[in-house]
């Protein structure tokens, strides 16, 4: 049997991360992916003459090539990756169209915390100051957050970190409460709370401190895709992690973790071999490790705990288009759309559990950031929403394709009454993946896409203050890196997920 | 700037130290019920795309001496994997994988494929030879031949010859009666087809059917009395569907893109030279010979190396796989080019459209 120091399950983001911070530092490292494409999430694919985008609108922590600040980006530096690859800067923040009659809003804001500041001045007067002591916060909090995963106890750390700074007091309230206390106009907090669907939980709940971190972290840093799509990060990264030995093997699907003694020794895949492995890092659900790869007796009941409490956050689901008009010619000017009925996020997000109901979505037109994204006289649309229920497991197969279509269709009706741009005329490519297909292509449980919601015990702030003691009440050697994690979401979280659980794993071999 | 307060001072401070103990608690109250196994989005997924599905022949329908019509029922309790109009499945007989579009609709829970003795393969002769009962295997639904009607709206035409019949049939099939869709299908082919002309019989008006000898009369037939159509399919052997396209090249008849089912995606007619190739999978590495007039794909497959594949024509991707040394020619089918930029970029490739110019060593 063939042995690895570190076998790490899932080539996502956070499982790339890992293997190759891992390889770098000389340990002999395998990476099982059960798809033929590694990326998970990360990806792109074609249709004729498209080639869309799976899933990055944009990626928090990179910021712009030429201004080398952020956690992604200092990571990709240490790599030796952010070079390699060819990136394209993302022009503006965001527009954003709230639709309902006595409700509408529409504005288009800038990157630059200044420029953001005085942008939403322009909007709505007497918010500048408001709006610059909250990014003032927000330094604090993204720093604060690049700062968790470093080898000094958690709490001990933050809480000195946070003393420091004023926004401790933030720390434990959302949103809401926090703006309640800035003196803003309303239409300012509009604007202040674009980015909500990112984080797939509303105003009233979401951590100030995980949202600011968000936000900040955007604005301040600004953003930019890869040209070929994230598909070229991933290769990327696979290419690195071939260049320091370590290995990846496709279409080989984890169907169990042995664990002895409270220590996990090896995995099995699909077709029987079996892997020894020191560590195993997954980065897949935990809700599938414990309920799935690892017999159940083995699985300490503070895990099973934990994931009962947690609620799996939103189901993806998104409209493909590729048009045969360019985006100029179709008024497309913006690179990303957040469409809202209205701030009331609460509302909102809980209008999103059924497909009649969920008027939500964030749009993206390739073409505005890259303007090569394809050919000449066409342009690429996506439109992205998410279900905060089982919506989709009720729907037959008999009945999957027509739903699936009517709810497109929907989507693009949402998006042409809000822009007044019609797009329904100019399909020639169409692709639409639902709930089913993410869970087809990952594995993910429900078709979950956003990894577990961050519920007011369970926010980025907890999960990592508690990540030291509850690893040490778990199976020995078992790690996880990803979007499910301590970071939460997205594509940094993910990244720097696995860069800080192999620096754990280093730091145990060490001892 | 002043300190932001919150609720208090004190209380601030206060609720930050309570956030791990309202953690701790909050999972200790939390039931400790096993987790799931499955989830019902995930099994429906699985139900949607499954990799294998074990069938019986239901029926076998002769249509002419050469051709017949079999159905496939399901061979276990679970239902056949629903289907999207003109998609297909693939047959492996040995080492052989055969495509073949399915006929019927997605509404028959079964599935009806044409198999002619002109296609000359393994996996055909066995059908055309299989009684009613015999039990085999095939693969879930695939292809991307199919029709949408977000996508292809109101008003279709379909060209096809005889090999590209089935995918037509069941287009017309699935939108025969749908008062608000117009469908225009011009078969080209010989009389000597009667059986197969005959399954767009009885078909609604909205279907509208015509036989054409040879390719010459295609366009006007197309266009004649019609504005723009919202989409037009084309499928059969790849000269036709080339000579097909070429029709419409300059005319403004069709906006976006001609969609094509390939039934014979072409072989590249040039030397029997021999290559080596080297293909590295997992920790191990096979070595065999292979041919510049076969695909890379062909040769995987005839020395059984676990490589995943669906499509064939380019489309799909499965079978992506890193060429590490040597040089390919790619060939590309229907004119789309089907590779993700970023994998160009990596060098890999698609070994079913791809011939070898030189020795070769992959990566799958
Ligand atoms: C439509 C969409 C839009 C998004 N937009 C953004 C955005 O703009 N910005 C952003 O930051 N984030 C965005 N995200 C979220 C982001 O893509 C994910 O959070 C991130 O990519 C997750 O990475 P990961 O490594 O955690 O996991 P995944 O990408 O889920 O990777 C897990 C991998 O593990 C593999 N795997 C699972 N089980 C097994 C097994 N048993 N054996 C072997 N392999 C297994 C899977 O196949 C998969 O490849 C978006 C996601 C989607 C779907």
């Amino acid at each position: 049997m063939v042995k690895y120091d570190t076998v790490v399950i899932g080539a996502g983001n956070g499982g790339l991360a890992c293997a190759n911070v891992l390889a770098k530092n000389g340990q002999k490292v395998l990476v099982l992916e059960q798809s033929h494409r590694p990326g998970g999430f990360a990806g792109s694919f074609r249709r004729g003459r498209f080639e869309f985008e799976v899933s990055l609108h944009e990626l928090c922590g990179f910021g712009r090539y030429d201004k080398p600040f952020g956690s992604v980006r200092s990571f990709f530096d240490y790599l030796g990756i952010s070079d390699k690859i060819a990136w394209a800067d993302v022009p503006e923040a965001f527009r954003m169209i709230n639709f309902n009659p006595g409700k509408e809003l529409d504005v288009t804001m800038p990157f630059g915390i200044d420029e953001f500041c005085r942008k939403a001045e322009e909007y709505a007067p007497g918010s500048e100051k408001g709006m610059r002591k909250l990014f003032a916060l927000g330094e604090e909090c993204r720093l604060t957050v690049e700062k968790i995963g470093k080898p000094v106890p958690m709490v001990a750390k933050l809480y000195a970190l946070m003393k420091k700074g004023g926004f401790i007091h933030t720390a434990a309230y959302s949103v809401d409460e926090v703006l309640s206390k800035i003196d803003m106009p309303e239409k300012a907090k509009d604007i202040f709370k674009a980015y909500w669907i990112y984080l797939d939980i509303d105003t009233e709940t979401v951590s100030f401190f995980h949202y600011m971190s968000m936000l900040n972290s955007y604005i301040e840093l600004k953003s930019a895709i890869p040209v070929c799509r994230s598909q070229e990060l991933i290769n990327c990264l696979v290419e690195c992690l071939e260049s320091n030995s370590g290995e990846l093997w496709l279409n080989s699907k984890v169907i169990g973790i042995d664990v002895a003694d409270g220590i996990c020794k090896k995995v099995i895949l699909e077709d029987g071999t079996e892997i020894e492995a020191d560590n195993i890092v997954c980065n897949c659900s935990p809700h599938l490790v414990y309920g799935n790869l690892i017999d159940k007796k083995s699985v300490p009941e503070l895990e099973v705990k934990k994931a009962n409490a947690r609620k799996f956050n939103g189901r993806g689901f998104v409209v493909f288009l590729g048009l045969n008009k360019s985006a100029k010619e179709l008024g497309l000017d913006s690179y990303s759309y957040f469409i809202y009925p209205d701030m009331d996020t609460k509302k909102q997000h809980s209008l999103m559990s059924r497909p009649e109901t969920n008027d939500v979505q964030a749009a993206i037109c390739l073409n505005a950031a890259n303007p090569e994204a394809s050919p000449e006289g066409t342009c690429i649309l996506s439109m992205t929403t998410l279900f905060n229920s089982d919506y989709w497991s009720e729907v037959t197969a008999e009945e999957y394709f027509s739903k699936k279509e009517e709810f497109a269709s929907h989507m693009i009706d949402v998006f042409e009454k809000a822009t007044n741009i019609r797009v329904r005329d100019y399909i020639e490519e169409l692709e639409i993946a639902s709930p089913e297909t993410f869970a087809r292509f990952t594995g993910t449980p429900q078709g979950t896409i956003y990894g577990y919601h961050s519920q007011d015990w369970d926010g980025a702030l907890q999960r990592a203050m508690s990540l030291a003691e509850e690893t040490e009440k778990g199976i020995k050697n078992l790690y996880f890196a990803s979007g499910w994690g301590e970071k939460l979401l997205g594509y940094s979280s993910a990244l720097t997920a696995g860069r800080d659980c192999a620096f754990r794993v280093l730091r145990k071999e060490k001892k | 700037m002043g300190r932001l307060i919150i609720r208090s001072f004190s209380e601030d401070i206060k609720n930050f130290r309570n956030m791990i103990p309202y953690r701790k608690k909050k999972i200790e109250e939390a039931s400790a019920t096993a987790l799931p196994r499955n989830y019902g989005v995930n099994e429906l997924s699985a139900k949607l795309h499954p990799d294998k599905q074990r069938v019986r022949i239901s029926s076998v329908e002769a249509l002419d001496g050469r051709t017949k019509i079999i159905t496939f029922s399901s061979a276990d309790k679970t239902s056949l994997a629903p289907f999207r109009a003109g998609q297909g499945i693939n047959i492996k007989v040995g080492t052989e994988t055969e495509f073949f579009p399915v006929v019927s609709v997605p509404d028959d829970k079964d599935y009806s494929i044409i198999v002619s003795a002109a296609c000359e393969d393994a996996v055909s002769e066995l059908l055309l030879n299989a009684d009613e009962k015999t039990e085999l295997e095939i693969s879930g639904p695939t292809g991307l031949f199919y029709y949408s009607q977000l996508r292809d709206g109101n008003s279709v035409v379909l060209i096809c010859d005889f090999s590209g019949v089935a995918s037509a049939i069941s287009i017309c099939r699935y939108l025969s009666g749908r008062a608000d869709t117009s469908v225009r299908v011009i078969f080209v082919g010989e009389e000597e087809n009667p059986g197969v002309c005959g399954l767009f019989e009885n078909l609604s008006e909205n279907i509208c059917f015509f036989r054409e000898k040879d390719t010459d009369g295609i366009y006007e037939r197309a266009s004649e009395n019609m504005n723009t159509p919202s989409a037009l399919f084309v499928s059969g052997k790849d000269a036709f569907c080339g000579k097909t396209a070429a029709l419409f090249d300059d005319s403004d008849f069709i906006r976006g893109r001609i969609r094509m089912y390939i039934s014979d995606p072409e072989t590249k007619n040039a030397s029997a030279e021999k290559y080596s190739c080297q293909v590295l999978y997992r920790n191990e590495s096979f070595s065999f010979e292979c041919f510049a007039n076969e695909t890379l794909l062909a040769a995987f497959e005839r020395n059984n190396i676990p490589t995943q594949a669906k499509c064939k024509v380019g489309e799909c991707g499965y079978c992506r796989c890193k060429l590490v040394e040597g040089d390919v020619e790619s060939v590309l089918c229907n004119g789309i080019d089907s590779m993700r930029s970023a994998d160009k970029k990596y060098g890999f490739i698609h070994p079913c459209r791809s011939f070898p110019k030189t020795d070769i060593k992959v990566k799958l």
